[in-house]
C-alpha cells in the first residue's frame, strides 16, 4: 500500500497524541494513583501503536507495544508508578518524539535503535525473568517470512497463552471464484481468532492475483483441529496444512538480522526523497469557521449578480444599496479568513511543563509552573516564531530566577518556586508574560556589570534611571549571572529574545521587584500579514506608516524648526524631537510650499521619539503586508509593500532606522 | 540536434534573446511605484495580479539613453531561482527555436557596454540576436 498520502495525517495525529501523552505523564506523575489518566495514557499508547502498525513503522510500533505492555500491568497494580517509571515512560516519549520528526523529514522512521528502551521496558514488566520473553518465530515446513512487527505479535499472544497457527490453505484446481473462496476461508477463520498475516495479500487475493495456495498466520484460542474442519467445511477446498508456529531463535538476533536488511533500503528511500521535509505547514480548522467561509463565498456570489443587474438597469439606488452590502460581507470574510489562520496558543504552550520539570530537576530546583490563557488565539506566524524568545524566558525564571530550596526557606518563602505563564488579548495586541517568584532583577549588579564590561563609566551609570538599568539587561553581552551555565548565562539570551520580538513587530518589557521575583511582559500584534497604518503622501508618492509605531500627528508653523549641532529639530511640549524630512530622506521632491504649516507624523520606537515631515496625511487604513522579495532583499527605510485600492503598489516605511 | 526556444524582445532595433523557460508572462506596463533605497537600475515595484514583483529598467542596466514608454512598451516577467522580477522592453513580439548549431556561445562583442551580459549570438537568416545572461544583468551586487 502507498502510505504516503496519508504521512501528513499520521505525523499531524502523532503529534497530538504525543502532546496528549506529555501532558498526562506530566500529571500522572504529581497523582500516580488516578486511574483516568493511566487509562488515558493507555489509549494513546494503544492508538499510537495501531497507527505506526497500519503506516509501517515497525521500530515505532513495537516500542509503543512494549509500553502498552508495561502500562496495562499498571493498570492491573501489578507495577507501581514511581518517579523512575515516569522518567521510562518520559523517555519513551521522546524516542517516539524522535521517530516522529525523522518521519517528518525523511518519510522512513530511519534506524534509531530503541533496543536498550525497548529492553528496559520489558525488564519493568519481568523484572525477576527477562529472558523468559524472548520468543521468535520460524515458520518452518509452510515457509513465510515474517517482519519483526508480526514476530512480536506472535511471540506476545504466545505469552498470553494464545495458539499460534501458520495455515496454508490450497483451492481446488477446478474453483471458479477464487477470491469469493478466499473470502469465505478469511471469514471462517476471523470468527475463530485473528489473521496477522496472509501471502498473497488481502488486495492482491480479491484481485485474483493468486494461484491455489493461501498462507495465513492466525491467532486463536481454539485448537488445531477445530480450525481444520472449519475450514475443510467451505467447499471446493483441496487441502488445508496447519503448524504451530514455532519459537527459535533469540528474538534480539533476529531484530538485528532484520534491521541490517532493512538499512539500504531505507537508506535508498531517503536517498530518493532528498533532504527537504516531506510534509507541509498545515492548520486545523474548525469546520464551523470553514463553513463561514464558504456562506461569505456565497453571498459574494449573489452580490456579484445583483451588481450585474443593477448595471443593466442602471439604477443608481440599487448599486450603491449592493455596494454597501459588497463590503459589509468583506469585512466579514476578512474577519472569517483570519479567525481560520488563528491558532490557540496552547500549541506553544504544551511544551513548557515537561521542559520546566526537566530543568527544575537538572537544577535540583523545585519549580512549579501554571498557565493561563492557553485559549488565547493568534495569528499561525507568530505562533512559529514565538517559541524559542519563551523558551528563553523561562529558562532564565528557572536558572536565575528561582533560589534553591534552602535559600527560599531561609528568605521565608515556600519551598516551591512559582513561574506563571499568561496570555491574553489587550485591544490589537496579545501579551504573554513569563513571572517567576524567584530573586528578582539586583540593580546594583547590573550596575556594576555595566561599568565592568565597559559599557559605561561608573559616572554615567548613576546617571541612569532605574527604568534606563533594567533596560541594559537586553543588551548584547550582558549577563547578570556570577557564572556560565549550561542553559543560560552566556548573555545571549535577552538580546536575542528582544530582537525576535521586535522583528515580530512586538515589543519586551521588564518588571521586577528584588527579592519578591520579576515578571517579563511580551506584547505582540495579533497577526503580521495584515496592519493598521497612516497612508501619507510625499511629494507624488505614497507611503504606509505603521500605526503601531506612530505616537501621534502634530502641525507646526515651518519657522518652529530649529538647529541643533546642524541637525534639525521641533519642540514638543518642551521635549526636543529630531525633525526627519522625509522627501529628503527618500529622495523625493516635495511639491509643498516650504511656507506652508507643517504636518509632522511623531514616531517611537521604545521611548525615542522623531518628527517625520509629511506633505499630506491620507488616513488610516488596513493594509496586508507583502513582501518585496528576495531580489530588493535588505533595503533601509523600507519594511515591505502593499498593494491599494486603485491597484498601485505602496511602500510601507520601517520608522526604525530613523530613530 | 537540441533546439531552443527564445523569447525575443528589442531596445531600439537590437533584439535580445531570454530562455523561454525562465519567461513567466510578459505584461503592459502599469503604474511602478519608485523603491527609494534600491539598485539604480530597478524602476521600482508593480502590482502583479495581487504580487509585488521589483521591475530592471534594461535600458539604464546597459546604460542606453533613456526612452519613454509607449504602447509598444512591456515588462518580462522571468522566474529566478529564488524569486520573479521584471525587465522592461521597447517592445517583445515572437518567440524563435534555435537549432544548437546557430548559437555562438563564444562570441564577445569587445568594447561594447553590454558585453557583460551576454551569453551567446544566435544568428538567424539576416539577424543577430544577443542571447542575455539574466543572471548577469539582474545581479544587483
Amino acid at each position: 500500500m502507498d502510505a504516503n498520502q496519508f504521512l501528513d495525517i499520521f505525523l499531524e495525529e502523532t503529534n497530538e497524541h504525543l502532546e496528549n501523552l506529555n501532558n498526562c505523564l506530566l500529571q500522572l506523575e504529581k497523582s500516580p494513583e488516578d486511574r483516568e489518566l493511566l487509562d488515558e495514557v493507555f489509549r494513546v499508547s494503544h492508538t499510537l501503536k495501531g497507527m505506526a502498525g497500519t503506516m509501517g513503522f515497525v521500530r515505532m510500533a513495537e516500542l509503543t507495544h512494549q509500553m502498552e505492555n508495561l502500562l496495562d500491568e499498571i493498570r492491573n497494580k501489578k507495577v507501581e508508578v514511581d518517579t523512575s517509571l515516569v522518567d521510562l515512560l518520559f523517555e519513551c516519549l521522546d524516542g517516539l518524539q524522535e521517530f516522529a520528526n525523522q518521519i517528518a523529514e525523511t518519510g522512513t522512521e530511519g534506524s534509531r535503535d530503541t533496543g536498550a528502551l525497548v529492553s528496559r521496558l520489558r525488564n519493568r514488566l519481568n523484572p525477576e525473568n527477562s529472558t523468559a520473553n524472548k520468543a521468535d518465530i520460524s515458520s518452518g515446513r509452510l515457509e513465510l517470512e515474517l517482519n519483526d512487527h508480526e514476530t512480536l505479535v506472535i511471540g506476545n499472544a504466545k505469552q498470553q497463552g494464545f495458539n499460534c497457527f501458520i495455515i496454508g490453505v490450497t483451492l481446488n484446481k477446478n474453483c471458479m471464484l477464487k477470491s469469493a473462496r478466499a473470502f469465505l476461508v478469511f471469514s471462517t477463520l476471523e470468527k475463530k481468532g485473528d489473521i496477522i498475516k496472509s501471502v498473497p495479500g488481502v488486495e492482491d487475493i480479491e484481485d485474483e492475483k493468486f494461484d491455489r495456495t493461501i498462507k495465513l498466520v492466525l491467532i486463536t484460542q481454539k485448537g488445531m483441529d477445530e480450525i481444520r474442519n472449519s475450514l475443510l467445511s467451505i467447499s471446493e477446498i483441496e487441502k488445508v496444512d496447519i503448524q504451530e508456529a514455532v519459537q527459535a531463535e533469540d528474538i534480539d538476533n533476529f531484530h538485528i538480522e532484520n534491521r541490517q536488511a532493512d538499512s539500504p533500503a531505507g537508506a535508498a528511500v531517503s536517498k530518493e526523497r532528498g533532504i527537504k521535509n516531506v510534509t507541509g505547514k498545515t492548520v486545523r480548522v474548525d469546520i464551523d469557521r470553514l463553513d463561514n467561509l464558504m456562506n461569505l463565498v456565497s453571498e459574494l456570489i449573489i452580490i456579484k449578480t445583483r451588481l450585474e443587474e443593477s448595471k443593466e438597469n442602471d439604477s443608481k439606488a440599487n448599486t450603491g444599496e449592493a455596494l454597501e452590502y459588497l463590503e459589509r460581507i468583506i469585512t466579514n470574510l476578512h474577519d472569517a479568513v483570519m479567525k481560520v489562520r488563528m491558532v490557540s496558543i496552547e500549541r506553544v504552550f504544551n511544551r513548557f511543563p515537561r521542559m520546566v520539570r526537566d530543568l527544575s530537576k537538572d537544577l535540583g530546583k523545585n519549580t512549579q509552573l501554571y498557565m493561563y490563557g492557553e485559549e488565547t488565539e493568534v495569528d499561525r506566524t507568530v505562533i512559529d516564531e514565538i517559541g524559542d524568545p519563551l523558551i528563553h524566558l523561562i529558562r532564565n525564571s528557572i536558572d536565575h530566577g528561582i533560589e534553591q530550596v534552602d535559600e527560599r526557606k531561609g528568605k521565608g518563602k515556600p519551598p516551591e518556586g512559582k513561574i506563571v505563564l499568561r496570555a491574553f488579548h489587550d485591544g490589537n495586541t496579545v501579551v504573554i508574560e513569563v513571572s517567576d517568584d524567584g530573586r528578582g532583577i539586583d540593580l546594583a549588579k547590573i550596575a556594576d556589570k555595566a561599568v565592568k564590561s565597559g559599557l559605561y563609566t561608573q559616572q554615567q551609570v548613576e546617571d541612569l534611571t532605574e527604568d534606563e538599568l533594567m533596560e541594559l539587561i537586553f543588551s548584547p553581552g550582558f549577563s547578570t549571572a556570577g557564572k556560565v551555565s549550561d542553559l543560560s548565562g552566556r548573555g545571549v539570551g535577552l538580546d536575542v529574545v528582544k530582537t525576535k520580538i521586535e522583528s515580530l513587530g512586538g515589543m519586551v518589557e521588564v518588571e521586577s521587584v528584588p527579592g519578591e521575583g520579576s515578571k517579563f511582559i511580551i506584547r505582540l500584534p495579533l497577526t503580521l500579514a495584515i496592519i493598521q497604518a497612516l497612508l501619507v503622501v510625499v511629494g507624488e508618492e505614497t507611503y504606509a506608516i505603521p500605526l503601531n509605531s506612530i505616537k501621534e500627528i502634530i502641525t507646526m508653523e515651518p519657522s518652529m524648526v530649529k538647529n541643533v549641532q546642524s541637525r534639525e529639530v521641533v519642540l514638543l511640549r518642551g521635549e526636543i524631537l529630531p525633525l526627519i524630512r522625509l522627501d529628503k530622506e527618500l529622495g523625493i521632491e516635495s511639491i509643498d510650499d516650504p511656507d506652508k504649516e507643517m504636518t509632522i507624523v511623531v514616531v517611537k520606537k521604545g521611548e525615542k521619539l522623531a518628527g517625520m515631515a509629511v506633505d499630506k496625511l491620507l488616513g488610516q487604513q488596513e493594509i496586508v503586508i507583502k513582501s518585496l522579495g528576495k531580489y530588493l532583499a535588505g533595503i533601509r527605510f523600507i519594511a515591505g509593500a502593499t498593494i491599494l485600492g486603485d491597484g498601485k503598489v505602496s511602500l510601507i516605511l520601517d520608522t526604525n532606522p530613523f530613530l | 540536434m537540441a533546439n531552443f526556444q527564445f523569447v525575443i524582445f528589442k531596445i531600439d532595433d537590437r533584439e535580445f534573446a531570454l530562455d523561454i523557460n525562465k519567461v513567466n508572462t510578459i505584461e503592459k506596463i502599469p503604474s511602478i511605484t519608485r523603491v527609494p533605497g534600491a539598485p539604480y537600475f530597478v524602476m521600482g515595484v508593480i502590482n502583479l495580479r495581487g504580487e509585488v514583483i521589483p521591475v530592471v529598467d534594461t535600458r539604464k542596466r546597459m546604460d542606453l539613453n533613456p526612452r519613454p514608454f509607449d504602447d509598444e512598451s512591456r515588462i518580462i516577467i522571468i522566474n529566478l531561482e529564488d524569486c520573479v522580477v521584471g525587465i522592461t522592453a521597447d517592445s517583445a513580439t515572437e518567440v524563435v527555436s534555435v537549432g544548437e548549431e546557430l548559437i555562438d556561445r563564444d562570441f564577445a562583442i569587445t568594447g561594447a557596454k553590454d558585453d557583460d551580459f551576454i551569453e551567446g549570438v544566435a544568428r538567424l537568416d539576416q539577424r543577430i540576436i544577443v542571447i542575455l545572461d539574466i543572471n548577469k544583468l539582474l545581479k544587483t551586487a
